[in-house]
C-alpha cells in the first residue's frame, strides 16, 4: 500500500491560546489518509471534526504539539507554504454563508479558478462544469445575487465553488445539512462518482450516519478532540453502545438489526441498507428477496 | 505561516468572568469611575500625573483578576502605526507643542526635525493616554458582562428622557456596537479562510505595504460590511420575534441597587480626579 497522504499524530489545537478565552478544540487526534480513499469523519457536535479539517487544507496548522504531515510536507513546519496545498485540497466549509463572499453567485464560483490564473473561457467552462455537477443550471443561478439563494442553493453554490478548482482531494464539512433528500441523494451520487470515476479522494463529515453508506470504506469517529473509533462502516456502527455514549446514533437498519437481535434474532451481519436488511430479514420471514 | 485569528486581539468588549470586587460593583458606580478616571486621563499633561494614573489602572486590573498581558496584547496589531505618529509627534511638532505645552527648550534640532521638551512631553503623555485609555476601557467591559452594562447606562440615561432623550435605545445602539466587535472579528476571520481556502494569497505584503494591504482589505471589506448588514437584519427579525416594543414599560430581570463599595469607589475615583486636575499645571 502507498504512503499515506495525510497523517495525522496526536494533533492538538487550542483557539485563541494563551488567553482567557483560550479553548482546547484538539486534544489528541490520529489520522491517516490514503491517496484515492473516501472516509467518513463522525463525532458529535464540538468534537473538533471542523477545526481537524481546517488542518487537512492548511488552514490552521500545529502549534506546539502533535504532528500533522500533508503530501510529505510537516505542516508544523512555518517554513511549508500551505497555499499550493488548498488549491489540491478542497474544503466546503460547514456554513455555506461563511464560504460564500462574492456578490454574484458566478463570481464567488469562478474565485477559485482565477486565483489559479487561468484564462477567462476556462474559467467560465469550469464554472459551468461546477454548477452542473451540483445540479445549479448554469444559465439560472450565474448571475443571480447570493443573497436571494434559498439554503440548499447556497450550500450547492459553495460546494460548486470549491469543485471548480479541481482538487484531487475534497472534503465536506457537514455537506449534506440543510439539503432536502433529493439534493441530499443528489450531492452523495457526485461524490461516489468523484471518488470512483475520477479517483478523488473524499473526506466527508457528517452526523448522518446514513450518508456514508455506499461510499466511505472507512469510518473515524472523533469525541471530546480525539479519536475514539476507527474502522469499516460495519465495525463502527457494530459498536452501537459505544457511539450512542458519545453522543452519536447508528444508522436505522442497523437499529433494526439491533432490535431483531435483542428478541433473539440474530443476524449475519449489521445490516446498514434497506437491501441488506431486507436480504437478512427476508429468508427469516420465509419471503424469498425480490418477490413480493 | 499565516493566522487567522484575528479575534485573538479583540480585547476590548470581551467579558471575562470572574467573581472579583470589581466584577461585583454595580455597572453604574464601574461607568463613573471609568468616565472620571477618562477625565483626569485626557486632561492632565503632567508626567507625575500619568504616572499616578498608570499605577492607579494597573492596581485596579490586579483588583479585578484581569490579565495585563491579554489586554495590552490589543495595541499589538496597530503598534507600528501608534509608534510612527508618535516619532512625527516628536519630532515634527516641536514648534506648536511648545506654545501649547510648557516647554520652549529645544532639546535636539536638524533640519526641519526639533525636539522640544514641549514635544518630548506630549508624545510621552498621549503614549501614557492610549495605553490608559486602553487599560479603562478593558477594565469595564471585560469585567461587566454587556448586558448590565446596558442596564447600567440606560439606568444613567434615565434623568434626560424627560428631555427626549431616547435612553433606552442609546444605552441599546451602545451594548449591540459592543457586543458586535467580536462578532465581526469573526466574521473577518471567516472570510479570510474562505478565501484562503480556495487559492487566495493572503500575506498582506508586510507592515510596510501599504498600498498592497489596503487593496486586499477592500476585497475582505466588502462582504464584511454585507454581511454585518445582513447580520443586522436577523438581529432586527430576532428582536421583532420576541416582542421588543423599546423602553416604555420594560421590566428587567436585574434590579440595580447601589452598596457601599460603589459609593466608596466612585468617591474615591472622584477624590483622585480632582486631585490631578487641580495639581495639573503644579506637578512635574
Amino acid at each position: 500500500m502507498s504512503e499515506p497522504f495525510i497523517r495525522a499524530k496526536g494533533l492538538q489545537y487550542t483557539y485563541m491560546a494563551g488567553t482567557p478565552l483560550a479553548v482546547e478544540a484538539l486534544k489528541g487526534v490520529d489520522l491517516e489518509v490514503w491517496p484515492g480513499e473516501a472516509i467518513g469523519l463522525i463525532g458529535p457536535a464540538g468534537a473538533g471534526k471542523s477545526t481537524l479539517v481546517q488542518h487537512l487544507n492548511g488552514l490552521l496548522r500545529p502549534r506546539a504539539r502533535g504532528q500533522l504531515w500533508i503530501d510529505g510536507q510537516d505542516m508544523g513546519d512555518p517554513r511549508v507554504d500551505a497555499r499550493p496545498l488548498r488549491r489540491r485540497i478542497g474544503l466546503a466549509f460547514q456554513r455555506p454563508e461563511d464560504q460564500l463572499f462574492k456578490t454574484l453567485v458566478g463570481d464567488d464560483i469562478a474565485f477559485g479558478p482565477r486565483q489559479l490564473g487561468l484564462p477567462r473561457e476556462e474559467v467560465r467552462e469550469r464554472v459551468r462544469w461546477a454548477m452542473e455537477m451540483v445540479g445549479l443550471d448554469f444559465g439560472a443561478f450565474v448571475d443571480r445575487p447570493v443573497v436571494s439563494l434559498s439554503g440548499g442553493e447556497r450550500r450547492r453554490a459553495a460546494i460548486a465553488g470549491t469543485l471548480a478548482l479541481r482538487p484531487s482531494t475534497l472534503i465536506l464539512d457537514e455537506a449534506t445539512s440543510g439539503l432536502d433528500p433529493g439534493g441530499r441523494r443528489q450531492l452523495l451520487d457526485l461524490l461516489r462518482r468523484l471518488h470512483q470515476e475520477e479517483g478523488t479522494t473524499v473526506i466527508l463529515v457528517t452526523t448522518h450516519m446514513e450518508d456514508l453508506v455506499g461510499l466511505a470504506g472507512r469510518v473515524v469517529v472523533l469525541a471530546g478532540g480525539r479519536t475514539v473509533l476507527e474502522g469499516s462502516l460495519r465495525e463502527v456502527y457494530g459498536q452501537a453502545d459505544l457511539l450512542r455514549r458519545h453522543g452519536l446514533g447508528v444508522p436505522q437498519m442497523a437499529e433494526v438489526g439491533e432490535a431483531l437481535a435483542a428478541r433473539g434474532c440474530r443476524l449475519s451481519r449489521v445490516p446498514l441498507t434497506v437491501q441488506e436488511a431486507e436480504e437478512e430479514i427476508a429468508p427469516r420471514l420465509g419471503v424469498s428477496c425480490g418477490v413480493v | 505561516m499565516e493566522s487567522f485569528e484575528v479575534f485573538r486581539h479583540v480585547t476590548i468588549g470581551q467579558y471575562l468572568p470572574g467573581e472579583s470586587l470589581v466584577h461585583r460593583l454595580d455597572p453604574r458606580a464601574k461607568i463613573t469611575v471609568v468616565l472620571l478616571l477618562i477625565a483626569a486621563v485626557t486632561f492632565s499633561t503632567s508626567y507625575t500625573a500619568h504616572l499616578a494614573l498608570l499605577a492607579l489602572t494597573l492596581g485596579l486590573i490586579a483588583l479585578a483578576n484581569l490579565p495585563v498581558r491579554y489586554i495590552v496584547s490589543g495595541v499589538k496589531p496597530a503598534l507600528p502605526f501608534i509608534l510612527l505618529l508618535a516619532l512625527m509627534q516628536l519630532f515634527v511638532y516641536g514648534e506648536a507643542a511648545a506654545s501649547a505645552v510648557r516647554g520652549t527648550a529645544v532639546l535636539w534640532q536638524w533640519g526641519v526635525l526639533r525636539v522640544t521638551a514641549g514635544s518630548l512631553r506630549l508624545t510621552l503623555v498621549s503614549l501614557a493616554r492610549l495605553l490608559e485609555l486602553l487599560l479603562l476601557v478593558s477594565l469595564l467591559t471585560n469585567a461587566t458582562p454587556t448586558t448590565s452594562l446596558t442596564y447600567g447606562i440606560e439606568s444613567m440615561l434615565r434623568p434626560f428622557a424627560r428631555l427626549g432623550l431616547p435612553a433606552h435605545e442609546l444605552s441599546l445602539i451602545g451594548t449591540i456596537a459592543l457586543r458586535f466587535v467580536p462578532v465581526l472579528g469573526e466574521q473577518f476571520e471567516t472570510i479570510l479562510k474562505a478565501q484562503a481556502s480556495r487559492g487566495a494569497n493572503l500575506r498582506l505584503g508586510g507592515r510596510l505595504q501599504f498600498i498592497r494591504s489596503a487593496q486586499q482589505m477592500v476585497v475582505l471589506l466588502v462582504p464584511l460590511f454585507l454581511n454585518a448588514l445582513l447580520r443586522a437584519e436577523d438581529l432586527i427579525l430576532a428582536m421583532e420575534a420576541r416582542c421588543y416594543g423599546g423602553g416604555r414599560g420594560r421590566s428587567h430581570y436585574v434590579r440595580l441597587r447601589l452598596r457601599a463599595p460603589d459609593y466608596v469607589a466612585m468617591a474615591l475615583a472622584l477624590v483622585f480626579t480632582a486631585a490631578v486636575l487641580a495639581a495639573r499645571n503644579a506637578l512635574p
